[in-house]
Formats: C-alpha cells, sequence, structure tokens
C-alpha cells in the first residue's frame, strides 16, 4: 500500500510537469480559449462602450444583452456555413440567455469602479492591455495588482493603499491564501515570488527580518516540557527537516556533550554517535 | 532590567507615520527614526513541578531600517537575550527545567540572529547584503556571517555569489569555518524558473573537519492553478536527494491541494553542522521516501476541513530503528469559524499513526473565543506525540497538554499575551505560565 501511495503522487506530479512543459513548448496545445474574438468585433468598427455599455456610468462595466448581439448577428448568423463558435447562439444557455465569461472578474475582496476610472479619463487598455488584438479568452487574463499600483503610484500616490481596492485584506487581515494550508504553502510561495502571484510578495505587509524572527524565535505549540526533555528526540527521528526549518546549527551539541549529563532521559544513542563522528566520516 | 531597556528602546522609536502626501526623502538621505520598524518582545515564563520550579525571562528585538523594495540602504537586525532570573540552573544531577539556555556559567545569555545591511540597486539590478544573515534559497536554511551578492540586470538571467563564515551560535569559535557558493537561474519563460545552486562548507567543531559541497538543480514550473517545484542534489557529487511537489489552488471552490515526493538516495553520515545538525546524535540517515498529499477544503459558511497523509518508508525496511522510522499518519482537522455563535472558533485536530510497532491514534482541539474586539481568550488540548522510547524501541506514551490562553490589544500596537499549561508527562506534572508584551513600532 505504501508503494502504490507514492507511486501513485509521483506518476500525478510528472505527468503535471510533462503537460506543462509540452504546453510550453506547443502553445497550441494549451487550454482552449473562449471563443469571443474581441478583434474581429474592433476592427468593424465597434467601440468597447458599444457592447459594455455601463463601462463610464457604473461599477460594472456590464455585458451585452442577446438582443444587442442580435441587431448585427442576426443576419450574420444565418450565413451558410458559419462555424457556431461564432454564433451569439454559442454564448447562450438552454433558456436562449447569453453566459458570458468573466475571466477579469476579481475576487470580492476587491473594490473597483469603472466609472471612477472613466471619470478620471483612464482608457480601458491602461488595465485591459491588448485587448484589441485579443481574438479568444482565455482563462488567467485577472488584473494583476501591480498594474494597479504602479498606475496609483504615478498618478494618485494618495490613494495607494491597501484599502483603496481590497475590502478586508490589509497589512493585519491576510489575503485569502492565507487561510488554507499556510502553514505548509508559505515557503513555496515566497520562493514563487512576486512575480508568480502578487499574494506571494511578502514584502507587502511583512518586514524583511520576519522570516527569522517567526523561524528562530516562535517555537511551535507542541514544544512543551516532556519537548524539550524527551520528545525532540522523538520527533527528529521521525523527520528531521522539520526540525531544520528553524534549528539550522549545533543546538544538539550544546546540550548533549557540553552540558553536564542531566538524566537517563539524555539521548540513547548519543555517545556512540559522537565517538564515531570524532573518530572521523 | 534588559527587557525593560528594549521595550523602552521601542517606545522611543515610535514616531507618529509621516503623511501619506509628504514627499518621501531621496535616496540615501541621511537616517531618520520614521525610517525604522520593529518590535520588542518580553516575556516572563515560570514553571513548577512539585518538586521545584524555574523562572526566566526572554527578550526580543527585531528592527529594520529602509525599504529593500525602494531605499538604496536597508538594514535589519534580530536579536534575543534570555535571563535566568532565579539562578537555579541544574549545574548536577537531573533537572526538570534545564535547557539549552542553562549550559552556559552565567544566567544571562544573547544571540544575535540577523544583523545586516543591505545596498540595494547602486546599479540597476544589483543587490549586496552583508552581515549575519540566513540563506533560505537552499534545502537547508544556512546562517551566515558574510556578504551576498545578487545580480539581476541580464534579461532573463539572475545569478547571486556569496562567501563567509556559517555561525554556529553555540560554538565557542567559529576558526577555520568557511562557506561559500552561489547561484544561477533564468525564466525562460514567464510561467517557468530553473536554478543551479552550489554551496561549499568547511566546518571545524569538536568532532573533526567535514568539507561538504552540494549542488542543486531546481526547477519551479506554474501551470494555471497549478505550481510545481521540483529539486534535485547531489552532495560530494552523489545523487543526495530529490524532491518533486505539485501545489494547486481553486479559489472557486476553496480547495487547495499540495503532494510532495521526498525521495532520499544515499546513507547519510554525520556532515557539518549547517547542513546537518543532527546526525551526530541520531546517527546515520538511512535512504527513505517520503510522500505527503495534503489537502484543504471549504465546506460553505463557517466550516473547512484539512487533511493529509503522510508515508515514510526506508528504501532497506531492515534499516529500521531509533530515528529511522516507518509510518504511515493520517490527519483530519475541521474547523468552524464563526460557528455555533459569530464570536467563536474551533477546531478539532485528529491522528491517526500507523507504525511497524503500533497503531494509535490522538485527540486534540482548541476553542477560540472573541470576546471583545481587543480580546480573544482560547482553550485546547495540543496533541499527544507520536512516541517512540528510544531506550527500549517501544511506542507507548502519550502526552496531553492542557491550555489556556488570553490576547489583548492594549493599544494600536501593543498586546499583551498570557497563557496557563499543564502537561502530565512520566517525567513529572509540568505546569506553566507565560505572559508577554509585544510592541510594534
Amino acid at each position: 500500500m505504501r508503494s502504490r501511495v507514492q507511486l501513485l503522487l509521483a506518476a500525478l506530479v510528472l505527468a503535471a510537469s510533462a503537460c506543462g512543459v509540452i504546453r510550453e513548448i506547443f502553445p497550441s496545445l494549451g487550454p482552449k480559449p473562449r471563443p469571443f474574438n474581441h478583434e474581429a468585433h474592433i476592427v468593424r468598427g465597434l467601440s468597447c462602450l458599444d457592447c459594455h455599455e455601463t463601462a463610464e456610468k457604473e461599477v460594472r462595466a456590464g455585458m451585452p444583452g442577446k438582443a444587442f448581439c442580435m441587431n448585427c448577428h442576426e443576419d450574420l448568423d444565418k450565413e451558410p456555413g458559419k462555424p457556431l463558435d461564432k454564433k451569439v447562439a454559442a454564448f447562450l444557455d438552454a433558456e436562449g440567455n447569453p453566459v458570458w465569461s468573466r475571466f477579469t472578474a476579481q475576487s470580492e475582496d476587491i473594490r473597483f469602479s469603472h466609472k471612477v476610472h472613466a471619470e478620471k479619463k483612464v482608457a480601458c487598455g491602461a488595465c485591459h492591455a491588448g485587448i484589441d488584438k485579443d481574438t479568444g479568452l482565455v482563462p488567467g487574463l485577472v488584473q494583476r495588482m501591480s498594474s494597479c499600483t504602479t498606475c496609483h503610484d504615478k498618478v494618485a500616490p494618495s490613494k495607494n493603499d491597501c484599502a483603496t481596492c481590497h475590502v478586508r485584506t490589509d497589512r493585519l487581515t491576510p489575503p485569502a491564501n492565507h487561510r488554507q494550508l499556510w502553514m505548509q504553502m508559505h515557503g513555496l510561495c515566497s520562493r514563487q515570488g512576486a512575480a508568480a502571484a502578487t499574494a506571494n510578495d511578502c514584502s507587502l505587509c511583512h518586514r524583511s527580518d520576519s522570516c527569522t524572527t517567526c523561524h528562530q524565535t516562535q517555537p511551535p505549540r507542541d514544544h512543551t516540557d516532556f519537548w524539550r526533555l524527551k520528545a525532540h528526540g522523538i520527533a527528529a527521528g521521525i523527520d528531521r527537516s522539520r526540525c531544520q526549518t528553524c534549528h539550522t546549527s549545533d543546538g544538539c551539541n550544546r546540550c548533549h556533550v557540553s552540558a553536564t549529563p542531566s538524566s537517563r532521559y539524555r539521548a540513547g544513542p548519543l555517545h556512540q554517535g559522537a565517538a564515531r563522528s570524532a573518530s572521523g566520516r | 532590567m534588559t527587557g525593560l531597556l528594549l521595550l523602552a528602546c521601542g517606545f522611543a522609536a515610535q514616531e507618529p507615520p509621516p503623511p501619506a502626501t509628504q514627499p518621501k526623502p531621496p535616496k540615501g538621505s541621511t537616517l531618520g527614526l520614521d525610517e525604522i520598524h520593529g518590535d520588542v518582545r518580553v516575556k516572563y515564563r515560570h514553571r513548577w513541578t512539585a518538586d521545584g520550579s524555574d523562572s526566566d525571562l526572554y527578550q526580543y528585538l527585531s528592527l529594520t531600517y529602509g525599504n529593500p523594495a525602494a531605499d538604496l540602504f536597508s538594514a535589519a537586525l534580530s536579536a534575543r537575550v534570555a535571563e535566568d532570573l532565579d539562578g537555579e540552573r541544574g549545574a548536577s544531577g537531573f533537572d526538570a527545567f534545564d535547557s539549552l539556555d542553562d549550559t552556559y556559567d552565567h544566567g544571562t545569555t544573547g544571540r544575535l540572529l540577523a544583523a545586516y545591511f543591505s545596498l540595494n540597486q547602486p546599479i540597476r539590478g544589483l543587490w549586496v547584503r552583508a552581515g549575519r544573515q540566513i540563506l533560505d534559497t537552499f534545502p537547508e536554511s544556512v546562517p551566515m556571517d558574510g556578504v551576498l551578492v545578487q545580480h539581476s540586470g541580464i534579461k532573463r538571467f539572475s545569478a547571486a555569489a556569496f562567501g563567509g563564515v556559517p555561525v554556529n551560535p553555540f560554538e565557542s569559535s567559529p576558526s577555520r569555518d568557511l562557506m561559500y557558493g552561489g547561484w544561477l537561474e533564468t525564466v525562460p519563460w514567464a510561467e517557468l524558473r530553473a536554478r543551479v545552486e552550489y554551496l561549499h562548507v568547511k566546518d571545524v567543531n569538536v568532532f573533526g573537519e567535514f568539507d561538504d559541497d552540494l549542488i542543486g538543480f531546481v526547477l519551479d514550473h506554474r501551470m494555471g492553478a497549478f505550481h510545481l517545484h521540483e529539486r534535485y542534489t547531489l552532495l560530494e557529487g552523489e545523487k543526495h536527494e530529490v524532491t518533486v511537489r505539485l501545489a494547486s489552488t481553486f479559489a472557486e471552490i476553496g480547495l487547495v491541494v499540495d503532494g510532495q515526493v521526498d525521495y532520499f538516495f544515499e546513507r547519510q553520515v554525520t556532515l557539518s553542522y549547517p547542513l546537518d545538525p543532527y546526525s551526530l546524535f541520531l546517527l546515520d540517515l538511512e535512504p527513505y521516501a517520503q510522500s505527503i498529499l495534503r489537502a484543504s477544503k471549504t465546506l460553505g459558511g463557517p466550516f473547512a476541513v484539512e487533511a493529509s497523509v503522510t508515508v515514510r518508508e526506508l528504501v532497506d525496511g531492515d534499516d529500521e530503528r531509533a530515528y529511522n522510522r516507518e509510518f504511515v499518519r493520517w490527519n483530519v482537522t475541521p474547523r468552524a469559524d464563526g460557528w455555533p455563535h459569530p464570536t467563536l472558533s474551533l477546531s478539532v485536530m485528529a491522528d491517526y499513526w500507523r507504525s511497524t510497532a503500533d497503531d494509535f491514534s490522538t485527540l486534540g482541539g482548541d476553542l477560540s473565543w472573541r470576546a471583545d474586539p481587543a480580546l480573544t481568550c482560547s482553550v485546547g488540548s495540543s496533541y499527544a506525540l507520536y512516541a517512540i522510547d528510544v531506550l527500549t524501541g517501544e511506542e507507548r506514551e502519550r502526552v496531553r497538554a492542557v491550555y489556556a490562553a488570553a490576547r489583548l490589544k492594549l493599544g494600536p500596537s501593543l498586546h499583551l499575551d498570557a497563557r496557563f499549561a499543564v502537561e502530565d508527562t512520566e517525567i513529572d506534572r509540568f505546569r506553566t505560565v507565560e505572559v508577554g508584551v509585544r510592541h510594534a513600532f
């Protein structure tokens, strides 16, 4: 059973790795984009506001209704041989209502108003860069926080704090990714860096010495008196790598060799190990 | 006394933050107190059993100056001072309160955890950090007194080199110790990071002289919601360890999955302290494979659950002994935040261990009550330990600790923490009271 679990995990990650590399080398094999072609509409003279009618008046830019699309597509979609994915019908549900993909939708924690930005004369393309050349919506088009902060830093530095855009998250309220498995995941995320995800930029909220502060001075809850006297050896025997997360040096030596022997709870194989080590590797 | 001085220092450094519209001083300007941030913590701990007691005071000071992302010059300091208040250190015989800090001749011990300054992009793409620092880019975090130079000015490539003395804070002298190395990193496309790293450590200690070379190859690959991390290391030119980890977050359905496989190839005998501080005492680390699969899922409303399974097996089952174990551990932790009352948080941790000698399960939990925006109280029980008697090899001990704790916010940057815990062990019944103050500025 043990081998099966490990083989399963190994197969899982290797398969995922292979898929990812292949997709990078052959982009056409990547996820199929949602077949809405912004470019095809813009070159025909439509502007953003023609379809997203409330982009200058309301918080949300708004999506067109079926009737609006059919103003043009009533006849276009009757053309013989026109592929289904280029017809309005491809975007309709069973009741005939449009189901628009919202690839740029932000989480509920984000406060953003199209109206406010339109009033400040921010062009659509300033945030939705390249949308005029977009021929298919691909998952992952979410706006990056760095693009917001870069612009705000130049144009509106007084509106570049957490509360400007975040409803809940601030320096005392962790972002969503801190809520699940964060004890296990934070190291991985921090090493990925902000280039991968803004929430990986620890320096947004944490000072540069935060790693040291936690890993060197905040013992886990199970480090009790029994832990100090006995269980730390047991735990180290199970998973030494866990110890090395924080204990990076020669503390063992200090207690187990330099100090006066304290009790029968001294680590059993200690002297054997020390003696052998002293004689070389 | 030292603690009070540190606390006073912290208060003195506190200045009201500058108005948001105030222009930032030019780079390289004179150091000002408003650029210094940090925290001071003072913690008093009293422990007692039926036969004795112990009182200690711990003080921590952490300071940073400047913002490495924006300022030419930045610096950090982190230090700890421990004081044995009653002076009753176990000089001879067994003392239930003996600890690492009691191995010195004096009752006050200090540790400098980090102290470095950084030059941030004096020329484009160049960072220089000098002083006591922890290199956390290797599989093992390595503390160093030395200099780290990083450069990322070349498109898609970055490189780093470092050199100095490994920090062994409990060793009397770093004489003849040395470490150096570096890494080369490339980002061939946006979602792939590849890296080669090298670390050489020379460590002379009471057990001998150790020269270790570690070479690592690392791939970090993002694929939509997935993040794949692979690391292969060579030690002394021989295959050492491979790690493959796949983590994914599906925010829409509140699911996080994290799987990792580690394979340790060769028997590890004693290495230099920075690479392996333990095998002198835990003896050889035998080849093993360890797999961990973790998942966290929100269940709607206030409920969520985390679960994991860990499987560790030795490559050669005959190698099993103390400090080289095989086991399977299942864990499930259901949580409720804001249930059954909006001010309550409840979590229960259940473990099931299956090992060669025995199967057993443990149960722990925590109940927190946010009594007031400034006051949080909690009670709970830490889970019992996976216990193997190192003398007999038997798995038999279950130790349970129960605790009550409170955190009181005294001001915008001042917290008071108090905790009382009782732990029943075969050695004694320990009772501990801790009271701490933390001031951030």
